[in-house]
């Protein structure tokens, strides 16, 4: 167990934008996104395919695709120190070692042609510390296999990735992932691919390794049993621009955004039959032909002229909680309906 | 009983791959048993669910239903007919009677054809029909099912993946079937718009007393659209029966531990995790007995149950009325629990408190003793 003072900010991400400029227009991924990590927490990142999560994961680790998309606004302090202003060969020093990622599909994070030891131990080789001093670098990856729950590590360094069943191969990506003793980790679906008992196990794991080593950890998923599972705080997001940012508990029994709510009402329950599910009426708008004003008024049922002006402010609901939406203006009830 | 057939009943049902080793000289190695012997029934307007996870045989089963596959034994009848000895008319018949709609709506539907002869196309092949017919019959499936009739000369890039699946469902119900089967009809959609296409499910089945045979490895799903259920594992069904009575009172201790698995809607609602060692073992050489005994928390922990589940194959048993499981736990014998209780799970008093206790303490028991992930092969 490693001590870690939670009241730490390790990441804060200040307005961040990114955009892909393209025969369209503008795509407007990214836009205005601003949340903080602290030491040891899980913060979740939730919302519907092409909302921006991953975007916004990839831009914190200076991945998104280039030329096609830019960075153009906003900051990304990593312990302090703002990563989009350092220069290209320190920017290398960061990703593994201070921010890392786990993907959505084992099957392609890993590469085919060499062996689990081998990509192991060629992430080992970035560790720069007294440790990898001290021991052999086969060790050390046999070490990081066994802290993955990987049984029979030694013989099991020498296998290919498709000897592995997909639990076992998004178990080595962890492995991988976690070599250098990182303070963030990105979990973009990990379990998407995996089955639910295996899905479990996973799930499981990563709170071990969690709070063994102190790290915190950035989980995108859109699915809320996931985040009832994993996250001490949620943010939800919608068109680019995260709508609403709390603590778990809060976002269930009162959330604050009518998305959100929706949401999750829309989603079947296991612990009692519904008689009918929630439906959000109509598709997400596109990214490049984002509506003035709220992106949701379109398919809430609270919306008003009022929506249409401008973008709500964020809305203080609670301590640490907080909503984009008009309805939390003090002026709602007076606006006029439509 | 002068009871017509029911609409589909699936008996004894095997699906057998053979594993082969050469090229020219082909040497039969092994068999993949993907279906090894399951039994159900759907009446009309019902839905069935069937659940378990990848490789368990769920979508073989769907597979010869749908006659793309032939059966190694046993039979899947139509209306009393067996689907695999249909010929001409009565084929004819069976196809426009049993549709299907796929997982995932960018594959299933061909994107070189407009919407229109998407969902005319099963009706033309199936049904004798008139031209004028056919076309009133596509707007007003295309009504039905929540998209505009004007879309009908699109193509199916022009559309969301929820429209997608929309188009879909129309060209299911085009050929006035009986049944459709539903192979992961959401899992591939957005989580808002998976609500809008169970309630349209859901909608035209009142409509139209279309049956249907969901394929899902989402339980909740299952939970919300179907009157049975059937949990299978390995090619066998482990527990069978009423949707309500399985998901409120889970007896197979596989089908608890995929409950349990299955992650809460809530932070506060906090279940005791069953967490199982090892994966599903390979369908080529399936253990032996109880195909989930290696696995099994309640047998891992009582070797005089083991003993049983290793050697002897469980066989799907009533145990309350609708309620029907596989496990030496609930065959007699080992039973630990005192005779009655389980019958007595309906009464929803006294006696359904102290069983699913006994339940309860029972695996949470078992849970503390079964270590940690461990992982074998």
């Amino acid at each position: 167990m490693v001590a870690v003072d939670k009241s730490q900010d390790v990441l804060t991400v200040n307005n961040l934008h990114t955009y892909f400029y393209n025969r369209w227009g503008t795509v407007k991924a990214v836009d205005g996104v601003s949340f903080t990590v602290k030491a040891g927490e899980t913060l979740g990142i939730v919302g519907e395919s092409g909302c921006g999560k991953t975007m916004t994961a990839s831009s914190l680790l200076r991945l998104n695709p280039q030329p096609a998309s830019r960075i153009i606004e906003g900051e990304i302090l990593l312990e302090g120190q703002d990563i989009l202003q350092m220069p290209d060969h320190e920017m290398r020093n960061v990703r593994g070692r201070k921010i890392s990622m786990i993907l959505q599909d084992p099957q392609t994070s890993l590469n085919p042609v060499y062996t689990v030891g081998n990509q192991l131990v060629e992430a080992l080789t970035h560790r720069n510390d007294e440790t990898s001093k001290e021991k052999s670098l086969r060790h050390m990856a046999e070490q990081a296999l066994r802290d993955v729950k990987v049984a029979a590590p030694d013989r099991r360094l020498l296998d290919f990735p498709h000897q592995m069943s997909g639990g076992m191969k998004q178990r080595v990506v962890g492995a991988v992932a976690m070599a250098c003793s990182p303070k963030i980790i990105i979990a973009d679906e990990p379990t998407t691919a995996l089955d639910v008992t295996i899905q479990l196990q996973y799930l499981r794991l990563l709170k071990d390794i969690q709070a063994r080593t102190g790290m915190a950890i950035i989980f995108i998923t859109h699915d809320f049993g996931i985040v009832a599972r994993m996250c001490d705080r949620v943010a939800v997001m919608y068109a680019g621009r995260i709508v609403e940012n709390g603590p778990v508990r809060d976002i269930f029994n009162n959330p604050a955004h009518p998305y959100t709510e929706a949401l999750i009402g829309s989603v079947p329950k296991l612990e009692e039959r519904v008689d009918r599910l929630y439906q959000i009426e109509g598709q997400p708008p596109q990214l490049y032909d984002l509506p003035v004003g709220c992106r949701f008024k379109d398919r809430c049922r609270f919306a008003k002229p009022v929506c249409g002006e401008a973008y709500p402010a964020y809305y203080q609901v609670d301590e640490n909680h907080n909503a984009a939406c008009w309805r939390h203006d003090p002026l709602w009830d007076s606006a006029p309906p439509y | 009983m002068g009871l017509s057939p029911p609409l589909l009943e699936v008996i004894d049902l095997k699906k057998h791959f053979a594993v082969t080793k050469g090229l020219i000289l082909q040497k039969t190695i092994g068999q993949v048993k993907a279906v090894d012997g399951i039994s159900f029934t759907i009446n009309e307007g019902e839905t069935h669910g069937l659940v378990g996870e990848s490789g368990c045989g769920k979508t073989t089963t769907a597979k010869t239903v749908l006659r793309l596959e032939e059966p190694t034994e046993g039979s899947v009848n139509v209306y009393g007919k067996n689907v695999h000895q249909l010929k001409g008319d009565e084929l004819k018949e069976y196809r426009a009677t049993v549709q299907a709609v796929f997982q995932d709506p960018w594959s299933s539907l061909s994107p070189r054809m407009r919407v229109k002869d998407l969902i005319a196309e099963a009706l033309i092949v199936n049904r004798r029909v008139e031209k004028e017919e056919v076309a009133a019959r596509v707007s007003e499936l295309l009504n039905h099912v929540g998209l505009h009739p004007a879309q009908a000369s699109l193509f199916p890039h022009e559309f969301s993946g929820g429209q997608r699946q929309r188009i879909a469902v129309a060209s299911g119900l085009a050929s006035y079937p009986k049944l459709i089967l539903l192979d992961e009809p959401v899992s591939a959609l957005d989580v808002s718009i998976r609500a809008q296409i169970l309630n349209l499910l859901w909608d035209l089945q009142r409509e139209y007393k279309v049956a249907y045979l969901m394929v899902a490895h989402n339980l909740a799903t299952v939970r919300y659209m179907a009157q049975n259920t059937s949990v299978m594992y390995l090619g066998k069904i482990v527990e069978q029966g009423d949707t309500e009575e399985i998901f409120s009172y889970p007896l197979h201790p596989y089908t608890r531990a995929l409950f349990s698995a299955a992650l809460s809607s809530h932070p506060d609602i906090v279940r005791a995790e069953i967490v199982l060692p090892g994966e599903v073992p390979s369908p080529i050489n399936p253990p032996s007995g109880c195909s989930f005994h290696p696995r099994c928390p309640v047998a891992l922990s009582e070797p005089a149950l083991m003993k049983r589940c290793k050697g002897e194959m469980p066989v799907l048993t009533e145990v309350a009325p609708g309620h029907r499981v596989a496990c030496h736990l609930y065959s007699g014998g080992a039973d630990p629990l005192p005779a009655g209780s389980l019958a007595m799970f309906k009464d929803g008093g006294k006696a359904e408190a102290v069983a699913k206790k006994q339940l309860d303490t029972m695996i949470t028991k078992v849970e503390v003793s079964v270590p940690e992930v461990k992982v074998t092969e």
